[in-house]
This record gives structure tokens, sequence and C-alpha cells, in this order.
């Protein structure tokens, strides 16, 4: 391996597509019974936005929530009505600050947790990125690399090969790019669980509460019966005395 | 031999604070944010408080005096940290156990104009987003493939973790279900007993009763 050949090459690789800024945030957020919450994102036109939002407790209720956007000019862009989760990807048509409520009116008593995924990034490009090769030189000046820079190394039987870095850079930022998108799966995924947890929870709520109150109402009906029972003949006695 | 200078490395996630999402908060009012995180990770949360100008219809940059009372609970209920802040920082901690952490914020000050809200630009950062690559970059002097590798190498690390931390919860889910299932077991062999008892009860009340009336 020839790592001082490596060392050599160590300059600075302008990736076109690095350029481009994505912004992504999952965030919980807990609405209360009765009130709206609402956040603000800043949105620039041109841009691709994508919304996925989950309901994972809903305490004693349903799992469902009323969704908005709502663009920076004021007009409704999504209107959900009670939907428990919707994947929505749209284009931005203006600049501004858009807003995204989540309204809980429609409960009483439940709050809900609802899980927002928003991401905003530029318009994917289809063309493919060019990986230019660049240097700083003594003055402090950017220049472009004529010739191809390329790696050094020996495999096994002692030939040498060479691979561009250019090459090697490409795969590697591929790569993260990839790694980051199973990152983000993952956290669905991890939301999604969540919300089994909640249910299961519920589960054993609704079994404890269903199972006393059925106890109690076989107490009540039973004490009823012999009530009722003895009430018959007492009349029944009282009416034949009544006779005599 | 020319020299080489590290510049401004281009990134995959640019954080900008101002780009950030915000949100209104009333006076008094407490606003609550859940993070489920494995264990040993740690949580960045940037913010940002401006106060709504009545005047001007707008809101003021950066506000000094006004303070925000934020609270961290553990899955235990206890508080990892409880402080007040200034207008404007940032707030890390450390997870020890795994689940889900609470991170609450309100404003303790009472002298702002009566009525009015705040605006509070909220960033969270989990594990490996927490991380600032530039500073790293240039604290150990990495090239740009060297940090490619290194932002790979956490990414995976991340992954392991919340793996790990996933199937610590199905063990949790499991053992509640297998709750749940045990518990109708027992109420519906406590109701079997109730409904025997009440009907033995009933026969034994009804039969002194009409021994009693002498018509038995």
């Amino acid at each position: 391996m020839h790592y001082a050949s490596f060392y050599t090459f160590a300059i600075i690789l302008c990736v076109q597509c690095a350029a481009q800024s994505i912004y992504e945030t999952d965030v919980n957020f807990r609405v209360d019974p009765g009130s709206r919450t609402c956040f603000f994102e800043e949105g620039k036109a041109g841009q691709t936005l994508e919304v996925y939002y989950q309901v994972l407790d809903g305490q004693h209720g349903d799992l469902d929530i009323i969704f908005e956007i709502i663009n920076p000019q004021g007009v409704q862009l999504v209107a959900d009505y009670k939907k428990s989760q919707n994947s929505i990807i749209m284009d931005l048509e203006m600049d501004g600050d858009y807003v995204f409520c989540m309204d809980n009116t429609i409960s009483v008593i439940n709050s809900k947790l609802v899980f927002v995924y928003v991401m905003i990034e530029n318009k994917v490009t289809d063309d493919n990125d060019e990986t230019e090769v660049s240097v700083v030189d003594a003055d402090g000046e950017r220049k472009e690399e004529e010739e191809v820079i390329e790696w050094t190394g020996t495999d096994e039987e002692g030939n040498a090969y060479y691979i561009e870095v250019k090459h090697i850079h490409e795969s590697l930022s591929r790569t993260l790019k990839q790694v980051v998108k199973a990152r983000h799966l993952l956290d669905l995924y991890g939301a999604m669980k969540s919300r089994d947890s909640y249910l299961a929870f519920e589960d054993t709520f609704i079994v404890d509460v269903w199972s006393i109150f059925q106890i109690f109402f076989m107490i009540t009906v039973g004490l009823l019966q012999v009530y009722m029972i003895k009430k018959l003949f007492n009349r029944s006695n009282n009416s034949i005395n009544d006779y005599y | 031999m020319k020299s080489i200078k590290l510049s401004f490395l281009p990134l995959l996630l640019m954080i900008n604070l101002s780009s950030a999402l915000y949100f209104h908060i009333a006076e008094g009012e407490r606003k609550c944010f859940i993070e489920e995180i494995p264990d040993d990770t740690t949580v960045i949360v940037n913010y940002k408080v401006q106060l709504y100008d009545p005047r001007s219809g707008g809101f003021m940059p950066s506000t000094p005096g006004i303070g925000m009372h934020v609270e961290v609970r553990d899955p235990n209920d206890r508080i990892v940290l409880s402080r007040v802040y200034s207008s404007e920082g940032m707030i890390s901690f450390t997870s020890t156990i795994p689940g889900e952490h609470v991170i609450c914020m309100y404003s303790n000050s009472t002298s702002w104009f009566s009525g009015s809200q705040l605006r509070v630009h909220l960033d969270i950062q989990v594990g490996e987003h927490a991380v600032d690559y530039a500073n790293v970059a240039q604290k150990d002097k990495l090239t740009e493939l060297q940090l490619r590798i290194r932002q790979l190498l956490d990414q995976v690390h991340q992954i392991t973790k919340e793996q790990s931390y996933q199937r610590h919860r199905e063990e949790r889910f499991r053992q509640t279900s297998e709750s749940t299932n045990q518990r109708v077991l027992w109420w519906s062999l406590l109701q079997t007993g109730v409904l025997v008892g009440i009907g033995y009860w009933q026969m034994t009340h009804l039969k002194s009763f009409f021994e009693a009336k002498k018509l038995v």
C-alpha cells in the first residue's frame, strides 16, 4: 500500500451536489384535547417538501388528528381530516414561512402524540454530478487539476493497480447517502413500534376496566334478582292477608 | 509542492438555526417534546427566542432578559437537567437509560407585554446528527475522504445502537402483551368464581327465606 501517495493526493474535491442544502427534522408533538398546535418552517420557491406524520398515542380514543399545511399567503395546501398517518410530497411555489398545524379539537378528553417528519430540499437534479478535482496552491488560489489523480495500490500478487480518487470519493458519497436514508427509515420504523407500545398499554387498561365493570354488574344483578323475588313473595303474602 | 489547504467542507446535511422550525408559545404555556433515544446518546437542542413586538407587528431579533426554563426528564421521570437559559443557547445532555426522554420548555419571565407571544426557534439533533463535522475535520486535520469515512462510521455505529435499542423495546412490548394475556385469563377465572359464588349465595338465601315463610 502506498500511504505516501495517498496523502499526496489529499486535495479538495468539490462535488457539485454537495452544495445542495437539505433540511430535515423529526419531532414528536403532544397535542392537548381541544387545542391546536402549529409550527412554522421556512421554504423557498422551487424546493421540494416532504412531510410524514403519524399519530402514535391516542390515549383512550382513536389514533386520528386533523393535519393542515398552509402556505405563506394563507392558502391551505393540505387539509387532512381525522387521519392517523399520511405522507405528502409537494413542490413549494413561493418563498416564506409555511405553517404546519395539528388540530385536536375533535377530542374532548384524549391528548394525541404525533410524530412529524419534515424534509425540505432543493430540487434534485437528474444530471450526473461531475466530481471536480481542484488544488489550492501557495497563493491561496484554487486551480483545477488537469491531470487525473489516482490512488496507487498493490494487490495480492504484487501487481500495482490504479483507482481514480474521483471514483473513490463518488462511491463514498453514494454510500453515505444510502446510509442516511437507511437511518431515516429506521427512525420511521421506530416511531411505528412506539405506536404499538402505546396500543399494547391501552389494551391492558381496557381489559382491566371492562373486567371490573363486569364483576360489579354481575354482583348488582345477583342482588337485584334476590331482592325482586323477595319483594314478589312479600307482596303476595300481604295481598292474601288483606282478604282476612 | 503545492500547499494543501482545507477549506469549507461541503457536507451532506447543513444545519442552520435560522432555517429551523419555530413555533409560538404564550406566557406561562409549557411545550413538551418527546424523544425516544437509546442509551449513551448525546442530544443537542439549539434554540433561539424572539419576543413579539405589538408596536411593529413583528418579532424583535434578540431580547435580553427573556429566559427559558428547560427541563429534561428521563424515562423513569427523574430530572436530567432543569435550568434557566438565556434567550439563545444550546442545551446538551447524554442519555444513560434507553427510552422516552421528555424535553419541556416554558418561559419564566413576566416582564413582557401581557398577552404577547414568544417565537421559539428549535432544532433538536440526536446522536450522530449532533456532531459538528466541520469542527471535527479541523481539529483532527482530516481530508475530505477521511471525513466521509468518519461520517460513514458514525452513521453505521448509530444504526447499530438503534437496532439494539429496538431489540430492547421489542422485548418490553412482548412482556406487556404477555401480561395482558395473563390478565385476561385471571379476570375470567375471577368472574367465573364470582358467578358461582353469587349463584350459591342466592340459593342459600332464598332457601332460608322460603323456610322462614313456611312455604317449603
